[in-house]
């Protein structure tokens, strides 16, 4: 339970870091001349973000998916071992 | 070339292998195979999101504002960054409620309200008719485009056309009658769409690869990579533009909008609930798709700014008449490169269709199951519910929707499209589709949201939007006079639509957006807090808004919903658990809760809910939910929930039968390992005493030997006759020692079945009469008298000679022992049964006393106390013979009267299991 409610936080974190950064006033950084490897600046800026917000997000939710594995089948079978109890 | 026919066969051809993509999908689907079943299908179906809009108007947009084309694909991304817990959330609320639109969800949430779930579907259909235009837009434009090649046409403006000359009119009809064979062949009661969703996947491959292929020729072929291509554009001023922010048309605001509005767009458009929530089989797929879905964008987005730069360059607008909308095609034809402007218009009409279809079946199902059928079930005279089938009118309802709604669509593009480009229609939709935003988000996060809140928030925003973005483009179209938009609605300044109670400065998707969604949220909020929620409201509201919460803990009583008073419950519980519990739990509910609970009040969900949990301890969960639908009026049973019932009853009751049987099975054997016990113990116990009886049986005769040798070793002058005495004495004990030896080791061989018998046939008189002979002797010292009755036919036993001469030897000398001399009597006699021969011994002596009978048998057993002085036997006597007979199968007792004797029998099973007469000689 605690690592989900951790992802949450990250993932939240990371949205909220993307919708700040590709908004004014951060993006206005970017928003002028300047050419990057023969890219504009801006065009760059965007793309780079994108895609790094992209690898931030497969990496919080694909990182914890072993644990869930692991932990899933033992939220699975308690509850039904207890219904069997309390009923037979 | 590329005639008109050509392209036509490849666009049919296209039709027609995505139909047969669909079909197989529909196949694996029907035999349980699923091909959807996997992270990558969804997320390519969730890249249905991509529509000719992308594909075409991207660098139309691109072409004059730059970077603006941008925020439409940055939301969604950051939108399925938080997919893992709203997307999620939906999902399995979709999934448990058995959602199957949009309409069906905010309906369910807001207490299954029908008028809710109606009002969404009119605004999902309305709102979506710009978006749908913009695709018949789309195709037809890049028909007509392809259709001229070599030369670079544009279409002409469609109302110069008469309709049946109109392009567009036969794409929508097109279009419909493909959708209708492909979404609409028969009523899947889950509404979902396997086949469907395997052939949008496709799509979102061809028109990924489409838009990939004709960026990296633009690119790389036509100039010498991006940065050759950035260099040059910079040269012209006029492209210089679009690579800083400047050229982004309404600036930073406008641009957060589309970023608003595209994260809202993402998981409300009802074509992307209808891939993402409905069609989902899996919601761990969610975890790929929120990284693997903006990966898409990222890389169909890569090259458009490119392309539109290239295009721009190539195509001046003042030498060529070209649509920057169309460059994706048109550059390819002007660089005569045929078969990647086919690429391109196969591509960009995967985008089209992909959209269409979805989103028609989509609106289909949520008209159908939402707007119209429900009317017509309330029509009494059409007699529907008594109605069996209503397959034939669902289909026909959801077909004539699918017509209807590209119809509509093709007459919004008539009406206006022309004057628009791809994005600014586009646009409009998005703006609709958010105004579901705040019921479903609010609603899955907040309990208090409550129905009338959602309908007066959602009418709000849609009226708002309505005026604000529809009406003005009909007026700009000249549908509408003009002097609607500069003056207001009568002339009144206020509400001039792009300048709503006098705000000004902002875009108008802008300013529509904001009014809107001001008032849907606003409302929503407000009206819920002041107002309150009826039972069904509140039930739906938690069941929604604690779905993991639910699942979890206790498998929730979704199947039912309705009300119940507090004391119909009371009783309930009173039934099970008694009266005074019944109250104190309520009462203890009441103050956990801080509440006040009225007999006479309704109950609120929660402890409708917490009935359930109560009973479900008492009575199993499955009763308990039975039990208490019982006392909750409101919906029946669904077929479903009685199934599930059904089905958990049944495993427990299976499980307690196997339970019952083991435990039988346990108390057997441990009823066995008992009794094997105590028979161990009672064997160590005899064993104990079976070794201190032989010692103390072999140390008498030895003291007594050990006394007359060491008399006879110490008195030499002891007298003949005495010492002949004494040593009479030693040999007689020195016999009996053996025959104590013997008579153990027989016993121990018996016992341990290591005895050798040497079995044959022999005649049971002849035994008796070589035994009596033997103790004639005997007899006649005890002058005790003997006879014998034998009969004249022959008894054939198979038995060992020897042993059976020894039982009877015994029988006979004990008799001998116990008689009186002189008046003692013994008769040995024989006696055939039907199956066997039955020998007896009786005696006239004291007998046995009848406590004493049972353990005759027993080893070292002797019947002390009529005996004075030394016991004459050795006790093993009759424990021996015992075990011969019972060894030849036989049976031996003791019949006693105390005082008159007794009469000790045994049986010998005859040879010939027939009547001895028979066997005579």
């Amino acid at each position: 339970m605690r690592t989900i409610r951790k992802r949450n936080e990250r993932l939240l974190v990371l949205a909220l870091v993307g919708i700040l950064a590709l908004n004014y006033p951060l993006l206005s950084i970017f928003a002028d001349d300047g050419f990057v490897f023969g890219i504009p600046l801006l065009y760059f800026y965007l793309f780079v973000f994108w895609g790094g917000v992209i690898l931030l997000a497969g990496l919080i939710t694909e990182s914890k998916a072993r644990e869930e594995i692991k932990s899933a089948p033992q939220t699975h079978v308690t509850p039904q071992s207890d219904d069997r109890d309390a009923s037979g | 070339m590329l005639q008109g026919e050509i392209i036509l066969i490849f666009a049919f051809s296209y039709l027609g292998l995505l139909f047969a993509i669909a079909y197989y999908g529909d196949k694996r689907a029907d035999i349980g195979r699923s091909i959807i079943s996997n992270p990558y299908i969804y997320t390519l179906s969730i890249a249905v999101y991509c529509t000719a809009w992308t594909f075409y108007g991207s660098v139309g947009r691109a072409a004059h504002a730059g970077v603006g084309f941008l925020p439409i694909y940055l939301g969604p991304t950051l939108m399925a960054v938080l997919w893992w817990f709203v997307m999620r959330k939906i999902i399995r609320i979709a999934k448990t409620q058995r959602i199957t639109s949009i309409a069906d969800f905010i309906g369910s949430r807001y207490g299954k309200s029908t008028l809710l779930a109606g009002l969404v579907t009119i605004i999902a259909v309305v709102g979506i008719m710009p978006y749908i235009s913009l695709q018949l837009k789309a195709v037809s434009t890049s028909y007509i485009v392809l259709q001229h090649y070599p030369d670079l046409v544009m279409p002409y403006e469609s109302d110069q056309l008469a309709l049946w000359e109109d392009t567009a009119l036969y794409v929508a009809l097109l279009l419909a009658a493909f959708t209708i064979l492909f979404g609409t062949r028969h009523i899947d009661a889950t509404e979902r769409h396997e086949g469907m969703v395997a052939a949008i996947a496709f799509e979102s491959l061809v028109k990924l690869v489409a838009f990939l292929a004709v960026g990296i020729f633009v690119t790389f072929s036509l100039f010498s990579g991006p940065a050759d291509l950035f260099a040059r554009a910079a040269d012209v001023p006029k492209l210089a533009v679009l690579m800083r922010f400047e050229g982004v048309p309404g600036g930073y605001t406008s641009w957060a909008t589309l970023t608003f509005l595209s994260m809202m767009a993402i998981m409300f458009l009802p074509r992307q609930f209808q891939v993402a929530v409905v069609e989902n089989v899996n919601e761990d797929h969610v975890r790929k798709a929120a990284w693997l879905f903006p990966l898409y964008l990222l890389v169909i987005n890569l090259f458009v700014l490119p392309i539109a730069l290239g295009g721009q360059l190539l195509l001046p607008s003042q030498t060529f008449n070209a649509d920057p909308d169309t460059y994706v095609l048109a550059v390819p034809m002007f660089e005569r490169r045929e078969g990647l402007a086919l690429f391109a218009f196969l591509g960009g009409l995967s985008a089209a269709t992909g959209m269409v279809i979805v989103a028609t079946i989509a609106l289909s199902t949520m008209v159908c199951n939402d707007l119209v059928m429900p009317v017509l079930l309330r029509i009494k005279a059409l007699g529907l519910t008594e109605r069996k089938d209503l397959t034939g009118l669902l289909l026909g309802i959801r077909r004539g929707t699918i017509v209807a709604v590209l119809l509509l669509g093709y007459l919004y593009f008539r009406l206006i499209g022309e004057s628009f480009a791809l994005v600014t229609i586009g646009l409009v939709s998005f703006a609709a589709a958010a105004q579901f935003a705040p019921a479903i988000l609010i609603g899955i996060f907040w309990k208090g949201a409550t129905r009338l809140g959602a309908i007066t928030g959602l009418s709000s925003g849609f009226a708002i939007w309505a005026y604000t973005l529809l009406l003005p483009s009909f007026a700009k179209s000249g549908w509408l006079p003009l002097e609607f938009l500069e003056q207001g609605l009568y002339g009144i300044e206020l509400l001039r639509p792009y300048q709503l109670f006098g705000l000004e400065g902002l875009d108008p998707i802008t300013h529509a957006v904001f009014w809107s969604m001001l008032f849907n949220a606003g409302l929503l909020v407000g009206i819920s807090v002041l107002g309150r929620q009826s039972a069904i409201e509140r039930f739906q509201a938690t069941l929604f808004v604690d779905v993991f919460r639910r699942t979890e803990s206790s498998r929730e009583a979704h199947l039912w919903s309705g009300t119940a008073t507090v004391s119909d419950l009371q009783a309930l519980v009173a039934r099970f658990m008694g009266a005074e519990q019944a109250k104190a739990v309520l009462a203890d509910y009441a103050k956990r809760r801080g509440v006040n609970i009225d007999k006479t009040l309704s109950a609120d969900s929660e402890l409708v809910s917490a009935t359930e949990r109560l009973l479900a301890g008492a009575i199993g969960g499955a009763s308990a939910r039975v039990m208490v639908s019982s006392v909750v009026k409101g919906e029946a049973l669904s077929m479903e929930g009685v199934m599930q019932i059904l089905d958990e009853t049944s495993q427990v009751m299976d499980y307690s039968r196997r339970l019952e049987q083991k435990s039988r099975e346990l108390e057997a054997a441990t009823a066995e390992l008992r009794a094997a016990n105590k028979r161990l113990q009672e064997l160590d116990r005899m064993k104990d005493e079976f070794v201190s009886t032989v010692s103390h049986e072999l140390r008498t005769p030895l003291t007594s030997i050990r006394a007359f040798t060491e008399i006879l070793l110490h008195e030499p002058n002891l007298p003949d006759t005495e010492r002949q005495q004494f040593l009479e004495i030693v040999v007689g004990e020195t016999e009996r020692l053996t025959r104590l030896t013997n008579d153990v080791l027989d016993l121990a061989k018996i016992e341990a079945g290591r005895m050798e018998w040497h079995m044959e046939h022999i005649d049971m008189r002849q035994i008796i009469e070589q035994s009596v002979a033997a103790v004639s002797q005997l007899f006649n010292e005890r002058k005790v008298a003997l006879e014998s009755d034998l009969p004249s036919k022959r008894a054939i036993v198979n038995a060992d000679r020897d042993r059976m001469m020894q039982v009877v030897i015994n029988l006979l000398s004990n008799a001998a022992k116990f008689c009186e001399s002189g008046s003692g009597k013994v008769k040995a006699s024989l006696t055939p049964d039907r199956h066997t021969f039955r020998v007896a011994v009786v005696d006239n002596g004291p007998g046995i006393p009848p406590d004493q009978a049972a353990h005759i048998f027993d080893k070292f057993h002797q019947v002390t106390d009529q005996q004075k002085g030394k016991p004459k036997g050795t006790g093993l006597g009759l424990a021996i013979s015992r075990l011969i007979i019972e060894h030849h199968g036989g049976k031996i007792w003791v019949d006693t009267v105390p005082g008159k004797g007794c009469a000790f029998s045994f049986t010998m099973p005859s040879l010939q299991a027939k009547p001895v007469g028979t066997v005579a000689d």
